[in-house]
């Protein structure tokens, strides 16, 4: 429900915009990322005008109650006393504190016609987890789910056979976590392939991780956050085509609702001038810089997301060695450039935080 | 008392610097500011409120359901620099000595296995403080869990001497929990493979009642040859080794057969002296005793074993 007596126009924020700096500050980056998914959806219709309005009176609310912000009068503040970070730790805990209610928005239309023969809608799908999902999973008698990180593969092919026995597995245990939603990719062309690869090494960790096969699936999928666990890929019995078929799965494109303020996610087309899927689906987008530029604007995979899917489901899992550092990860400097060029990604590259929540302000009366 | 050590000097920060950047002030916080935003950080973290352990460590941001210590460290390396880092570090070796069972395990688990992610040592250190203090373990809850925390990080970064003179104290708390005794006792291992089996008796005796086919003895042979390798597997389970050898044997043929064909070709033909070893081969040879030698034989490599999952080199 939308605040008929907003505490101020959103616009106030840009007082506390120290832009300029060169490269960008991470978490004005990261806004700008985020403001821009969130324009391009309302204005190609992927969230309803009431929701995305809904979101950034919420979001105004908290940034307004924030202590440097005074209020100046009716319908403004002054928030030329904060920091941009600290708008975005609050953009990034509303995100997280919606639960539930906000997810899955996207009001695009999936289809399943007119799939290229590279990218079939009857692909089983699939999704990329590390090692942490076994604890959600399994019960705590099996020893290995005890210890937050994992030692060899042996140990992650022993979770993955426990994943067998049903006595081990978790009452209620899903794929995806509860209020949340799962994040799914075809297990076709290049991600299919390298799928298959690993699975024919049957756990062998050096042979993997000479052949990188976790870290070329996490670049093109964009997981930014998955480094120096072991990485599995969980493959449904489900396919695309079949689950939008079934209304109760609840299939969507994903918006920034979905993402939660991960730090590489882009609603997609983006920029606006993109090329749509030709499924309805989203688009991940591509952590190695000499991939990305190779096959812009269409790098990165299509995407859904559905709310979490039975444990039955899984079809089987394979493991895909251990992640390394993704590109640009891990130098303070270098991270901020690559943050930057995401967000230039996501925005358009001549397209500045001001004139993105300007255009938000405008689309939203907010 | 004597002065503090440079790292310890503070410049604090204009009004401007904390305006521009809650995570930039962070940079300025002392020892005790760290402790305080670590323990607060931690307590959050725990919270059944999915809202509250998103707000855990403002303001840096992290996933709720996901993020562990791990996760965190690797936020904080990018946040702050390497000073404010060592003053956290400080502040988190006092947060884990000044710990007391009262507090719960909870919290203290998650500033223990951040303690195996950072660089100096002083908050694993602070690990031997924090036990020296009376504990009744037995009616703690989780007591189980904080000895899984306290074995992994033991095991990840201290040699295995330093686990033996804390041994002592460290004992009653590894008797809750099977799985943080094997992590212990495979880690002395990485030195003296032969020891395994008695340390497993003396850490988890508990265990010795269970069949060598339950998925405990699996992750006991699992992490003896993590640590060890398939050369300390065969020391491991030389008979000579006492009188708790043969079910780390069995154990070892149940869950890792071909490490165990491995260990058993290597006991028969030690190169050491080839005389005496052919000599003990045909007397077994004699007594019908070889069992799978020939297809073991055909399949074993002496150099490198490729489906084995030793990890020494890189552990070294």
């Amino acid at each position: 429900m939308a605040d008929a007596t907003p505490t101020m126009q959103l616009a106030d924020i840009l007082a506390c915009f120290d832009l300029g700096g060169s490269p960008p500050k991470l978490r004005e980056s990261l806004l700008r990322a985020y403001l821009a998914g969130l324009l391009h959806a309302v204005k190609m219709g992927h969230v309803d005008n009431a929701v995305a309005k809904d979101f950034i009176e919420s979001a105004k609310r908290q940034w307004s109650a924030l202590p440097p912000v005074k209020p100046v009068h009716p319908g403004h503040a002054d928030f030329s006393g904060l920091g941009i970070e600290t708008l975005w730790g609050e953009f990034h805990s509303l995100l997280h504190s919606f639960d539930g209610r906000m997810y899955l928005q996207h009001c695009g239309m999936l289809d399943a016609r007119g799939a290229p023969p590279e990218d079939p809608a009857d692909a089983p799908l699939v999704t990329i987890l590390d090692d942490s999902v076994f604890k959600f999973w399994l019960r705590d008698d099996v020893p290995e789910v005890r210890f937050d990180e994992k030692g060899a593969a042996q140990d992650i092919l022993d979770l993955i056979r426990a994943c067998k026995e049903r006595e081990l597995v978790k009452d209620g245990a899903m794929v995806g976590r509860p209020n949340s939603v799962v994040w799914l990719t075809p297990k076709s062309g290049t991600i299919g392939k390298l799928i298959d690869r690993a699975e024919s090494m049957a756990g062998r960790e050096g042979d993997l991780e000479n052949m990188g096969i976790a870290d070329t699936i996490r670049n093109r999928l964009g997981l930014w956050q998955k480094s120096s666990r072991h990485g599995v890929a969980v493959i449904l019995k489900r396919s695309y085509s079949d689950l939008i078929r079934e209304a109760a799965a609840k299939v969507k494109a994903p918006t920034i609702f979905d993402a939660e303020g991960y730090e590489r996610f882009r609603h997609w087309p983006s920029p606006a001038d993109a090329p749509p899927d030709r499924l309805g689906r989203g688009r991940t987008y591509e952590l190695d810089p000499a991939i990305r530029v190779r096959e812009r604007p269409s790098d990165g995979a299509p995407e859904i997301v559905a709310p979490a899917r039975p444990f039955d489901e899984i079809a089987s899992i394979v493991y895909l060695g251990r992640f390394g550092t993704p590109p640009g990860k891990g130098e303070s400097v270098a991270e901020q450039e690559s943050c930057a060029e995401f967000a230039d990604a996501v925005a358009g590259a001549n397209v500045s935080l001001a004139e993105i929540v300007r255009g938000l302000g405008s689309v939203l009366k907010a | 008392m004597d002065p503090l050590p440079d790292r310890f000097k503070i410049a604090r920060p204009t009004r401007a610097e904390r305006r521009a950047s809650p995570i930039a002030a962070m940079a300025y916080w002392d020892a005790e500011g760290w402790a305080g935003w670590l323990m607060d950080g931690a307590r959050l973290s725990q919270s059944t409120d999915r809202g509250e352990r998103a707000s855990a460590f403002a303001p840096l941001t992290r996933h709720p359901d996901l993020d562990g210590p791990k996760e965190l460290f690797n936020e904080l390396k990018a946040s702050v620099p390497a000073e404010a880092l060592m003053r956290m570090e400080e502040g988190l070796a006092q947060c884990i000595a000044g710990w007391s069972s009262d507090d719960g395990a909870g919290p203290i688990r998650f500033l223990i296995e951040l303690a195996g992610d950072v660089e100096g040592p002083a908050p694993r250190a602070a690990v031997k403080p924090m036990l020296l203090k009376p504990h009744n373990f037995r009616t703690l809850k989780d007591a189980d869990k904080l000895a899984d925390s306290i074995a992994f990080v033991l095991c990840k970064r201290a040699s295995p001497r330093a686990i033996r003179d804390l041994l002592p104290l460290l004992a009653p708390l590894l008797a809750t929990s099977p799985s943080a005794a094997i992590l212990v006792a495979a880690r002395e291992a990485s030195d003296d493979p032969g020891i395994f089996a008695a340390q497993l008796r003396q850490l988890s005796p508990r265990l010795f009642d269970l069949p060598p086919e339950d998925r405990l003895w699996r992750f006991a042979v699992n992490k003896l040859i993590e640590r060890a390798g398939v050369e300390g597997a065969v020391k491991a389970v030389d008979p000579s080794r006492g009188p708790d050898v043969p079910r780390l044997k069995r154990a070892l043929e149940i869950h890792r057969p071909h490490e165990a064909r491995t260990a058993m070709i290597r006991q028969w033909i030690d190169l050491s002296d080839v005389r005496k070893d052919m000599d003990r081969l045909d007397k077994q040879m004699e007594a019908d005793a070889l069992g799978d030698i020939l297809p073991a034989l055909a399949t074993a490599s002496f150099t490198h074993d490729e489906r084995s999952t030793d990890q020494r080199r890189l552990l070294n």
